[in-house]
């Protein structure tokens, strides 16, 4: 009985061990390439033991570094700046439809609803941001379009407001002779510290792993975002080996950087936003925990 | 304490959030200021129309929208041209560049909202009948005729014609070679190891001694290195024995006569090819992730294979010789052909959103006329970027090489009267001159000049270059049995409505036949 479930816990072990494995090891490759030789590379494939190391893709991207130190920059700032406002804005909207004497409640709330199931389509979308907000090639473009309100993440938020927030706590405070702005400010935004937490890494990663904004709205190089940079490489590659009866392949390959480049590119991206997870795991596990207790 | 401590803490959190939302206002400022800047341009010429043959015109802006990337000195030869341009037509050019890869969905993006832009980069291979069909051109023959007297005068009608759609021009072709032959290119050094006699060789199947050679000595070096896109079967029968008319299925054979609209699926070459391939992969002659991988350069300039398919023109062993750093020889499977495809191969079109068409029209007839306008785009500032070492000959200037200018040469074959241009010390002196002998010397499709218009049958299209992503590749790579593939292949093109588009260009060619 008991080597059983001995034998169960390493199964469990080994399962995971694989898992892990399977996660970690793309992710090692990577790192590895860009240290390769670019020559070994070509010679021996993509290999996690190179026969070969090789400081050049990092030399390059650093000789070169304007661009890349230049998109960094921006990410940091509107990822920040993003994931800020984005919080306060959504906590917000949120709270009053978790406030059971609000009288509009129901109509805001499907008001947001309604924007997670239809979209006005992409053209009359990027028409409003363009010719009525005119907010393309500035860094507003980066942090207002698909990612500063999300209905997802509101939703969210009230739910959290209406199991944990007694309303009882609100009346107190009330009664105490508090304004609503302390009430939110000091009383509920403290206690939600958890919900917080969790959308806030949720929207950290959707402003440092958005592209599709640079690409629709910016067309001044300074204000390309990391990942975008990223991500142009892969599209140039797609047209230039996908465009039938192009003659002038091999000039417009020139354009592209070496394999061991792309991948040192890639490590740059992931960079400090790894820090930014085990900071928020201490409240996201938190979160769970208050969420399992209330049921 | 504690207290004391919190609301400094509370301080440089504001602090740090005004000085970031003050800093990202400030850069929105800069940015509505510079468009305002713009607008002032353009507003005038709202008010007045311009007349056009006037000897004074009103300043203009002319925005040329490109594929690419801005070069370092883009500003320091967009400012030199400004000086020719504002002499010349009173105008300016902005030069606004879109990435490769953004193309597509950015351009789409600025015709629906109707952001005004004058010229715009177009080809035959990336899109053209499609925007034309959009109606995102502006129909230029009107132009042509009144502006554009050196365009006209300088390209082949026949080619010019070739940039119709519909009877009706849209576009500009740049001055270049307008066929291209197809055929092998060879790692020299192993050419000249195994003393290969190349002068035998006339068709594909020709090639099998060589490969067998390469594989039973060469043990590290893959005989025929190949891609989907780049399989025999693709870039030289679809570019040199078929003229493929368009998108979607439906093919014209290069020789004979008529114009009966195939299905080259059907055609015994297709089928040829495809055993020829099949028969080298099981013979280990043909890389086995053929129809997977994408770019085999780096593998070929690394010596690890020995033939690649390419496609050629006058000049192109001695530019990719020193681009890959090998020597290379090249063995010709198609003679140079001439179709739409390769003679609108780079275009300028003028938009539908153009505040005024003419002085567009009149800047594009500049760059088919004005040899130092012209240079200026394509090669940068003589002294700056190059120095004329002889005649027409020029080179980087002292201290440069084409990785340290701040204007690499990008553009010499997208836009223009290219022989205009200044030839580099790399290139073949003679360059235009042959590409002129080519161009004449190239057969010429009985289809050229004719575009297939998708619209009546897009749905088709999309349906078969579904079927066409899960059969071509593995077909044309030799990765599975042709015998078994092609017929399935086949029926599965004629469920998805092969057979309607190949009746529906059929149509649209008789029509354009009688219109000649």
């Amino acid at each position: 009985m008991k080597t059983n479930t001995f034998n169960m816990q390493w199964l469990l072990h080994l399962v995971f061990i694989v898992f892990v494995a399977m996660t970690l090891i793309p992710l090692l490759l990577v790192l590895m390439i860009s240290f390769t030789d670019e020559r070994s590379l070509t010679l021996n494939g993509y290999s996690l033991f190179p026969e070969k190391f090789s400081f050049d893709a990092y030399t390059f991207l650093f000789n070169d570094s304007s661009v890349i130190l230049n998109a960094y920059l921006v990410t940091i700032i509107v990822t920040v700046i993003g994931t800020t406002l984005s919080l306060l804005l959504c906590a917000l909207y949120a709270y009053p439809l978790s406030r059971k004497d609000f009288p509009f409640r129901t109509g805001l709330t499907f008001y947001v609803f309604f924007t997670m199931l239809f979209a006005g389509g992409l053209v009359p979308w990027y028409l409003v941001y363009t010719n009525l907000l005119g907010i393309n090639n500035s860094l507003l473009a980066l942090i207002v379009p698909n990612l500063l309100l999300s209905g997802w993440n509101i939703i969210i938020m009230r739910t959290f407001f209406t199991n944990t927030i007694p309303p009882e706590l609100i009346e107190c405070a009330q009664m105490d002779g508090a304004s609503e702005f302390r009430i939110f400010f000091q009383i509920i935004l403290k206690l939600s510290l958890p919900v917080l937490a969790t959308i806030g890494l949720f929207t950290t990663l959707a402003y440092w792993n958005d592209w599709w904004n640079s690409l629709i709205f910016i067309s001044n190089r300074d204000l390309y975002s990391l990942q975008y940079l990223l991500n142009k490489i892969l599209m140039d590659i797609n047209v230039i080996f996908n465009t039938p009866g192009n003659s002038n392949q091999t000039k417009l390959l020139t354009l592209i950087p070496h394999e061991t480049v792309r991948m040192a590119m890639a490590v740059i991206g992931i960079g400090p936003i790894i820090l930014a997870y085990p900071f928020f795991q201490k409240y996201i596990v938190q979160g769970l925990t208050i969420g399992a207790v209330k049921g | 304490m504690r207290t004391v401590s919190r609301s400094i803490k509370m301080l440089l959190l504001l602090f740090v959030i005004i000085s970031l939302v003050v800093g990202c206002s400030n850069s929105n400022n800069n940015s509505n200021s510079m468009e305002k800047e713009k607008t002032p341009v353009n507003t005038p010429k709202a008010e007045t129309p311009a007349e056009p043959e006037a000897p004074k015109l009103d300043p203009y802006e002319i925005t040329l929208v490109m594929p690419g990337a801005p070069l370092k000195d883009h500003d320091l030869v967009i400012g030199e041209m400004n000086k020719i341009l504002t002499e010349k037509i009173n105008a300016t050019l902005n030069l606004h560049y879109v990435d490769w890869g953004a193309w597509g969905e950015k351009t789409n993006l600025m015709f629906a909202s109707s952001e005004t832009f004058d010229l715009i980069f177009s080809a035959g291979w990336f899109g053209y009948t499609n925007s034309v069909g959009k109606g995102d051109y502006m129909a230029i023959d009107e132009l042509v005729e009144e502006h554009g007297q050196a365009f006209l005068d300088t390209i082949d009608p026949e080619i010019v014609n070739a940039a119709k759609v519909n009877g009706k021009l849209y576009a500009m072709v740049a001055n270049k070679e307008f066929a291209a032959d197809k055929g092998l290119t060879l790692n020299k050094a192993l050419v000249e190891k195994y003393n290969f006699d190349l002068s035998a060789i006339k068709e594909l199947a020709d090639m099998e001694p060589l490969f067998k050679t390469i594989k039973e000595n060469e043990p590290e070096v893959t005989p025929f290195l190949t891609t989907g896109g780049g399989a025999p079967s693709a870039s030289i029968l679809d570019y040199g024995y078929y003229d493929i008319l368009g998108d979607g299925p439906g093919e014209l054979l290069r020789t004979g006569e008529g114009l009966t609209v195939i299905n080259k699926v059907e055609d015994p070459k297709y089928m040829e090819y495809a055993k020829l391939m099949r028969k080298w992969y099981l013979a280990g002659y043909v890389n086995q992730d053929a129809a997977t991988v994408g770019d085999t350069g780096p593998a070929y300039r690394a010596g690890k294979a020995f033939a690649q398919t390419n496609s050629y023109k006058p000049g192109w062993i001695l530019e990719n010789e020193k681009s890959m750093g090998m020597g290379l020889e090249v063995v010709q499977i198609a003679t140079p052909f001439t179709s739409t495809t390769d003679a609108t191969s780079a275009l300028i079109a003028v938009s539908r959103t153009s505040k005024d068409p003419e002085r567009a029209m009149m800047f594009m007839n500049l760059l088919y006329s004005d040899a130092d306008l012209l240079n200026l785009l394509i090669n940068g500032i003589e002294g700056t970027h190059y120095v004329v070492t002889d005649g027409n000959i020029i080179d980087h200037a002292p201290g440069l090489d084409s990785a340290t200018t701040g204007y690499p040469v990008t553009m010499n074959w997208m836009i223009g009267n290219l022989p205009l241009t200044h030839v580099w010390v790399s290139e073949d002196p003679n360059k235009w001159k042959s590409y002129i002998d080519y161009n004449e010397s190239a057969e010429k499709s009985r289809a050229l000049g004719f575009a297939f218009n998708t619209e009546p049958v897009k749905n088709e299209i999309a349906a078969t270059s579904n079927v066409e992503k899960e059969f071509k590749f593995v077909i044309v790579t030799g990765s599975v049995d042709p015998e078994e593939y092609i017929p399935k292949y086949l029926e599965k093109l004629k469920a998805a409505g092969s057979d309607k588009i190949i009746a529906e260009k059929q149509r649209q060619l008789d029509e354009w036949a009688k219109t000649r």
